[in-house]
């Protein structure tokens, strides 16, 4: 990162978290609205990407250690996982609905497709940025 | 004649492209139906595209999450390990 | 509910446990939990036998949405096979995967994701989840073939994910053209659906473009079965692999996706394409046999064994005979049998001496007389010597031919296969070892002389002494296994809509199989290879061996490979 300025340095600053809100609001509302967890995920990633670039690697690795992102990676596929079993356990079958739907109010009704977008919101920024982060690395 | 080959070829991929995209296709589709019909009711999610990959192909997204776990840690692998392991028993 | 679904969900759940190995820096511990899934996978197998065996299917729908709406799960006779096949090169696999310490969990994490996408190739009743587990198949091996970091694998493994990725792109596109004329992505759905319509076989525009969808898949799944033309990146992926990870691709991976695309043939009767399959195979059969004739490398030579054998498999289904699927299964079984072995002993053999080339490495049969015969029994089988499996599947090939021209070729590659394992043979017993060069080596730097082989450790034994017992076992019992084939795959093939009803092969018991006249044909075989072999090694067979060795095609060379290839097909589905 040879040619670094402080507009891009600080406009980077100012954008990444707005690029948070707007992941997490697609996370979340996927059930409701376009989005979901994929996108959202992508767009968080995005996110700590801006910072990697504008800022440095290192600079993020300060903020959020590479090692939680390998952690949040790997528990995430986890709980997916443990979500597929519990519908097994349930006795409906593997990935099946066994939560239960909600009513129509401030709580998301569609609790199972809420939680799912959720945890492959968080697999997909995690390891989207991790990807990032080892090419980054390797440039160095 | 090297370049006239790969035209050929690139010609053969364009009429194959486009002899299969040709022609009349059937615009009805049952499964469509059902899911515009029963998708908020059976999944709860009002936008009918997370009530597919969520809901009905929910084992398909799971398959697309694993793709990107194994390109992440494929990644993190051999990008991490420059060193050459210790015993590498004289492969080339 | 049944626990179809166990047999996916359990690989990943191991291979979840590898990935937390990598995290909690336990690694010892890890990689174990994370084969075990190994062992109730083979009891949930055992367990659901005899309802598969009675003819029936077993079905999960995932998340209980019914087909077509949902994905479902089959575990039909077919699907039975195939999956106590992976299970068993798979226990092979990791068992020797042990062997060495190099491999931490996380090789286990990719292995482990190998096999149930293996599995979910196997399994599932839906052609998108198809492409989905072909991409899994796909992106583990790529790592798995790089896993040693060797120059020679890192390259592999970039030209494997680049062909690779161009076939699946066709996939994707023939999965498209269905979607778009059928409307809906399930196999069972669809047969019905081509069945309505009187099959592709009538001219309408929609069912043109199912020819094209049906070419457009076979390319794409041809490509992952490596038959010619689709064969270039085979070679080097699964010699420059690490040993135990070119034993479970040649073992079972090309065949998963072979059955994949047999299935996809039968569900849009493309019954049109047997002709060309036919040929495809005997074509590749022999040419990948002179290729692999003309090898030095041990692990190449075997690679391309691996190409001429699916050829076998290829043409006994292109037959479409009543014995051919039975046999081209069979041929299928034994080859994942006897070539695991073969690659698990060999690549022993190269870490033990440290010698790729066969014709510099010392034989390693004084050193551990075991892995020696392991080896040997791995070798009489491919080149089909009774009492072993590969005897009698090659004969059942034999039936499923009948007279078919496309059967001499396959004999020729008979004579080529045993010449090419009495060469390669000479790695383990130096009784072949009559070769000219043998005076350039002379014993002062023999590493056996000098005592530099490596020890090969004692728990590779068991895999090698596991697999030669089932080709020994397989061999012994081929008749009334043959019948347990059929018994299993009838049903299944006439669910999925195979054109050609599957005759259950009576077992006629040993003495069906050894009739003198196959004995004779044997033994012409072995003296027409011992010929060639010493043909091979004079100075003008030494030359072109050397030519076609050097036959290394561009990266461009082989994609317009492909587009013949898409040619071909679509030719086929259009005339």
């Amino acid at each position: 990162m040879r040619h670094k300025t402080d507009i891009l340095d600080v406009a980077a600053r100012k954008l990444a978290p707005y690029m948070f809100v707007f992941g997490l609001y697609l996370v979340t509302y996927g059930d409701l609205s376009p989005g979901g967890g994929f996108q959202g995920g992508v767009v968080i990633a995005s996110g700590i990407i801006l910072l990697a670039i504008a800022k440095s690697v290192d600079a993020v690795e300060e903020l959020i250690p590479l090692r939680r992102f390998a952690v949040a990676e790997t528990t995430t596929f986890g709980l997916l996982l443990a979500v597929g079993i519990g519908g097994i356990v349930a006795g409906a079958g593997f990935l099946a609905d066994f939560i239960g739907r909600g009513a129509i109010g401030p709580l998301p009704a569609a609790r199972f497709v809420y939680a799912l977008n959720i945890l492959i919101g968080a697999k997909v920024a995690a390891g989207a940025s991790l990807i990032c982060m080892h090419l980054f690395g390797e440039e160095r | 004649m090297k370049r006239a080959v790969e035209i050929a070829a690139a010609a053969v991929v364009a009429v194959f492209l486009i002899l299969a995209l040709a022609g009349d296709h059937p615009t009805e589709s049952p499964i469509r139906e059902y899911i515009v019909a029963h998708g908020v009711d059976d999944t709860g999610a009002v936008n009918l595209v997370a009530s597919i990959y969520l809901g009905y192909r929910a084992f398909d997204t799971l398959g697309e999450t694993i793709v990107l776990l194994i390109a992440v840690s494929g990644v993190m692998f051999l990008v991490k390990r420059s060193k050459p392991p210790a015993d590498r028993d004289g492969d080339l | 509910m049944n626990s179809v679904a166990l047999l996916v969900v359990l690989p990943f759940v191991g291979s979840l446990m590898g990935l937390a190995g990598k995290l909690a820096r336990a690694p010892r511990f890890f990689s174990i939990a994370a084969v075990l899934p190994l062992v109730p996978m083979a009891g949930l197998l055992a367990m659901s036998l005899p309802a598969v065996r009675a003819g029936s299917v077993i079905s999960y729908a995932m998340g209980g949405w019914p087909e077509p709406i949902g994905i479902v799960l089959h575990l039909d006779g077919l699907a039975w096979l195939s999956s106590v096949l992976i299970v068993v090169i798979a226990v092979a696999v990791c068992v020797a995967s042990f062997c060495r310490t190099g491999y931490g969990s996380s090789f286990f994490f990719f292995l482990m994701i190998l096999i149930s996408g293996m599995q979910m190739v196997v399994l599932t009743g839906d052609i998108f989840t198809l492409f989905v587990s072909f991409e899994i198949v796909a992106l583990a091996a790529y790592v798995l073939i790089a896993y040693d970091q060797t120059d020679a694998g890192l390259l592999a493994s970039l030209k494997y994910l680049i062909l690779s990725t161009v076939g699946i792109l066709f996939f994707l596109f023939g999965v498209f053209l269905i979607y778009r004329d059928f409307g809906t992505l399930s196999l069972a759905t669809i047969r019905t659906l081509a069945s309505e319509r009187g099959g592709p076989a009538d001219g309408l525009t929609v069912t043109r473009s199912i020819h094209f969808a049906v070419a457009a898949l076979c390319v794409g799944i041809g490509v992952r079965t490596a038959f010619i033309p689709f064969h270039t990146w085979l070679p080097e992926a699964h010699a420059y692999a690490p040993h135990p990870v070119s034993a479970i691709l040649s073992g079972v991976v090309i065949k998963v996706s072979f059955l994949a695309m047999i299935r996809i043939v039968w569900t849009l009767s493309a019954g049109y394409l047997n002709e060309l399959l036919l040929w495809i195979g005997a074509i590749t059969s022999i040419l990948a046999v002179i290729w692999a004739l003309a090898q030095s490398d041990t692990k190449r030579l075997l690679a391309y064994h691996s190409i001429s054998q699916m050829g076998y498999v290829l043409a006994a289904i292109g037959a479409a005979t009543a014995t051919s699927l039975t046999a081209g299964f069979s041929h299928a079984v034994n080859h994942a049998l006897f070539k695991s072995l073969l690659f698990l002993v060999a690549g022993t053999a190269i870490r033990m001496t440290g010698e790729r080339d066969l014709f510099r490495a010392p034989a390693i049969g004084r050193h551990s007389p075991i892995l020696a015969a392991a080896f040997l029994v791995g070798a009489l089988s491919i080149s089909g010597i009774p009492p072993f499996n590969g005897f009698a599947s090659k004969q059942l090939v034999g039936t499923a031919l009948g007279g078919s021209p496309a059967y001499l070729l396959l004999r020729i590659t008979a004579v080529g296969t045993m010449a090419s394992f009495i060469k390669v043979s000479r790695i383990v017993v130096p009784v072949f070892r009559l070769s000219p060069r043998r005076v350039a080596t002379p014993a002062s730097i023999d590493p056996l002389v000098t005592g530099a082989v490596a020890p090969a450790g004692t728990l590779i034994l068991f895999p090698a002494i596991f697999l030669a017992l089932l080709c020994l076992l397989s061999g012994l019992f081929a008749p009334s296994l043959a019948a347990f084939y059929s018994d299993l795959l009838a049903p299944a093939a006439l669910r999925q809509g195979s054109p050609v009803a599957i005759a259950v092969a009576q077992p006629g018991g040993l003495a069906s199989l050894y009739k003198s006249a196959k004995l004779i044909e044997t033994a012409i075989v072995i003296v027409a290879g011992w010929l060639l072999y010493r043909l091979v090694l004079t100075p003008p067979g030494k030359r072109i061996a050397g030519s076609i060795k050097r036959i290394a095609p561009e990266l461009r060379t082989v994609l317009l490979y492909f587009v013949v290839g898409l040619g071909l097909f679509a030719l086929f589905a259009y005339v």
